[in-house]
């Protein structure tokens, strides 16, 4: 009775755990589709660099505040919508910036593809070996504050090496955090499909933006 | 950068530092510690996408 028991209990995690899964990629896939329109769209309208500025503003207004709030309400997945189209049209002046390089198409289809591989390749390591990643939580938080400072301290000091040197760590960390991102998907330490897509799709912009900067660097553009 | 957009940039990332460093801290104290294998396995990755970086860098 109580083996049936512990069976019925790990069939039912199971069936939660996957249906997290694929609530979690597709409601990903749309506002990646999604965020691409608003892109297209700050592209076509010329919008000028500022708007990148205003729209992570935005959206950093709506993680925050107003998704923890919203997150297990089906208003959460408007608040989705909401964050990745701002962080879309906040990319659509980047991608102007790069589009208008001699090489800028083939520098943003590489950095697109890259995104991509990197993306499928993580997800699919960690889907498939299950291996439980929570341990890298410390480690990530902590490499990314360092990023931030460093951020900080080059808007003012201006050098490119150490630039370069962000765009570089910030792809290391996004890759550790695809990696425990989904290894909490599948180990029940995230429950929710909108905050999983939310943090989803901030690592992968920041994996594009990086990969954007280095591949852009290393054309000598 | 104008100046105003690097106060304006510098602005945002002092408000994600500010955000970001409790979070950081309760996560630094609550994860469990990696064995040195798990570790090991991270490295290899991690060298697997700097490779792969490496790579995409002479495609351009």
């Amino acid at each position: 009775m109580q083996g049936n028991t512990i069976t019925v209990r790990d069939s039912s995690a199971i069936l939660a755990t996957n249906k997290l899964i694929r609530n979690t990629y597709i409601l990903l896939s749309m506002t990646l589709l999604f965020s691409a329109v608003t892109a297209t769209l700050a592209i076509a309208l010329r919008l000028p660099p500022i708007t990148n500025l205003i729209a992570t503003g935005g959206a950093l207004v709506l993680m925050w505040f107003v998704l923890p709030r919203t997150a297990n309400s089906s208003a959460g997945i408007g608040v989705v919508f909401a964050t990745t189209g701002l962080l879309g049209l906040g990319l659509g002046p980047l991608l102007s910036m790069y589009l208008s390089l001699p090489n800028g198409p083939q520098i943003v289809a590489t950095a697109l593809g890259g995104t991509g591989a990197i993306f499928l390749g993580l997800s699919g390591y960690a889907l498939t070996t299950k291996k439980d990643f929570s341990y890298l939580g410390g480690f990530l938080f902590t490499g990314f504050i360092i990023v931030l400072l460093a951020s900080l301290l080059n808007i003012f000091l201006g050098i490119p090496a150490l630039s370069l040197t962000v765009s570089a760590a910030v792809i290391m960390i996004m890759s550790g955090f695809l990696l425990y991102q989904t290894s909490a998907m599948i180990h029940g330490g995230e429950t929710n499909y909108v905050l999983a897509t939310i943090g989803l799709y901030v690592t992968i912009l920041n994996l594009f933006t990086s990969l954007l900067h280095i591949l852009g660097f290393a054309s000598n553009e | 950068m104008e100046l105003a957009s690097k106060i304006g940039t510098a602005a945002l990332l002092v408000a994600m530092l500010i955000f970001l460093i409790p979070q950081a801290k309760n996560i630094y104290a609550n994860t469990r510690k990696g064995t040195s294998s798990e570790w090991l396995s991270f490295a290899v990755i991690i060298c697997g996408i700097f490779f792969f970086v490496l790579i995409l860098t002479k495609f351009v």
